[in-house]
């Protein structure tokens, strides 16, 4: 669980086809900028998640 | 000479730059401790906890060349520009797992670089060397573009970019940070780090809240770029540009965020950053903060595109984001815009310097020169050499073109990646040995010179269409590799070939355990 936490992220921000495209946009900002720029803090969270999964089963 | 200088932006701009010179010359009595001792005066005798770590990387890989040259790349191409971001959110997770590792091994057996690592763990000077050269090698061009980065806010303060004095302001500022360096060592920029991010943040969340106010929300921005894009298409059918990537710039995007990430904690200076931390927990915690100022990154980098939509207009694209902050905030922010930008260029030249200069020290001049080197004459010769380093990148500046800088710090990080085997593959496992790391580092540097080696200019991509096979496997887009990742891969094959041939290993003076930290708070 710890390695797919920490895995996950990075996946997603290397599948440029994924998030390559305009729309749906927000406010006026193209996915493909929002989209990353989303994923930045949901990278940090994750692995917050995964070194307190890693502090409780060490 | 001096007529077009905006006197207003000057001063607020000397203001802070005065501000953080005595800042720079007071550190050496912060956290005080005798700076005749290499570890006190090169890594801040390892006493940096997790907020001023904080500080001092985010300040140290955010760099000011970042500020402009990222930007540059949008206004110039669009989304392609925007590759930093994926770049810098692969690289927290893999940071996590291995820096840890590094900090403790180096605290129990008192490494400062990764050369001293890779000479206790393989016991092989020939590797030692190799690591020291190329990160000295990469790290001399990068300091030479932050002169770039703050020359191009000195010049958009209105001095001139010609004549005999062009280059006096930026002389002056990097004799005075080449002088406090010398005094205080790592805890200057650690200190001055705290003022430089502080204000890069004030700076870019006044930009994202006042452009689109001004210009009338995001979405006349992305289509203010989007126009641009088209009319630069029109005018030169080959240039690929746009709001969204074109697909045969989908495999470069991908492949330069990885190989780039691969290199970012390969340079002497963030390493010398890491190692400052107090403990793996300290560094633990910056891999959950440090993406803040990867946000802050991809809001910098739209600032390319909000400089078309303010209608700014440069040939340089590295003028864009100045001429953008004239053209929006009154002078006197703007004076403060440029000055974190300047003191943006400051912090990370000074610790590449160090870096560099610890380097050199223990890894070249130890080993092959002096092994007999007291603390007192390490810590005299990282001085003197932090000196020679800056007064070479300066050199750089004032004789030989821009452009050859910026050619050589894109083969910078092609070489920079060549030492991830032997240092990230040391951390897990003594199964590679020493000499064959050595020719799989230099299978990757001669590969990566050759392969970014253009007819007429340095290209840091490589189209793979024409290799039989991978050509033929039809991913949606043509398949274009990163050179330092594809050297980088060849590196590894080499070295795992004679690897499991080679026979004798060198002598292995670190255990098991010494990579593991206590987990305590930090």
């Amino acid at each position: 669980m710890k390695y797919v936490l920490l895995f996950a992220p990075c996946l997603i921000a290397l599948a440029a086809p994924l998030y390559n495209s305009i729309d749906p946009t927000l406010a006026g900002v193209p996915f493909f900028y929002w989209a990353q720029l989303l994923l930045i803090p949901v990278s940090a969270i994750c692995i917050f998640i995964a070194d307190r999964i890693a502090k409780a089963r060490p | 000479m001096i007529d077009n200088v905006n006197w207003t932006a000057t001063i607020v701009f000397v203001f802070f730059f005065a501000l953080v010179t005595v800042i720079g010359f007071l550190a050496s009595r912060w956290k005080a401790a005798d700076l005749n001792h290499l570890q006190e005066w090169g890594l801040g005798g390892r006493r940096f906890g997790a907020w001023i770590t904080w500080f001092l990387l985010g300040g140290d890989l955010y760099t000011a060349y970042t500020v402009i040259a990222i930007p540059s790349v949008v206004y110039a191409i669009g989304a392609y520009g925007f590759f930093a971001v994926p770049y810098t959110i692969i690289i927290y997770p893999f940071l996590y797992l291995t820096l840890p590792r590094l900090w403790a091994v180096s605290h129990k057996r008192g490494y400062l670089t990764a050369g001293d690592f890779i000479a206790g763990r393989y016991g092989d000077k020939g590797l030692e060397l190799a690591v020291a050269f190329t990160g000295i090698l990469a790290t001399m061009p990068y300091i030479a573009l932050q002169l770039v980065g703050m020359e191009k806010v000195i010049q958009a303060l209105g001095f001139p970019r010609e004549g005999a004095f062009a280059h006096a302001p930026l002389t002056i500022a990097f004799v005075i940070l080449a002088l406090y360096t010398y005094k205080s060592g790592l805890r200057a920029p650690a200190m001055i780090a705290f003022v430089k991010d502080i204000m890069i943040y004030i700076f870019v969340i006044a930009v994202v809240i006042v452009v689109p106010v001004e210009l009338g929300g995001f979405g006349p921005i992305f289509d203010a770029a989007d126009k641009a894009y088209a009319a630069r298409i029109a005018s030169n059918p080959k240039a690929v540009a746009g709001v969204t990537l074109a697909s045969q710039q989908i495999g470069p995007y991908i492949t330069l965020a990885i190989g780039s990430a691969m290199a970012l904690f390969m340079y002497p200076h963030a390493l010398t950053g890491t190692l400052a931390a107090s403990s793996g927990e300290a560094i633990r915690r910056n891999t959950m903060t440090l993406p803040a100022y990867s946000f802050l990154l991809g809001l910098i980098a739209l600032m390319g595109m909000m400089a078309h939509a303010a209608g700014v207009k440069v040939t340089n694209p590295q003028d864009a984001v100045p001429q953008l902050l004239l053209k929006i905030f009154p002078d006197w922010f703007a004076g403060f815009c440029f000055a974190a930008i300047a003191i943006g260029a400051l912090v990370p030249a000074a610790v590449m310097s160090i870096g560099a200069a610890n380097t050199f020290t223990r890894n070249i001049w130890k080993p092959f020169v002096n092994s007999q080197m007291t603390p007192a004459e390490e810590s005299f010769l990282a001085k003197l050499v932090s000196l020679i380093v800056k007064v070479g990148a300066l050199a750089v500046i004032l004789f030989i073109p821009t452009q050859f800088a910026l050619d050589l710090q894109l083969l910078g990080g092609v070489w920079m990646v060549q030492i991830f085997p032997a240092v990230i593959f040391g951390l897990f496992t003594r199964w590679y040995a020493g000499p064959a790391l050595l020719i799989g580092w230099a299978a990757g540097m001669i590969l990566g010179t050759a392969l970014s080696w253009g007819t007429t200019a340095w290209v840091a991509v490589q189209p793979l269409g024409y290799i039989p096979f991978v050509g033929k496997f039809d991913l949606g887009f043509n398949l274009a590799v990163y050179n330092g990742l594809l050297a980088v891969i060849v590196n590894i094959m080499v070295a795992t070939i004679i690897s499991a041939v080679w026979s004798r290993q060198g002598a292995d003076e670190t255990q098991a355990g010494d990579y593991e930290d206590a987990r305590v708070a930090a």
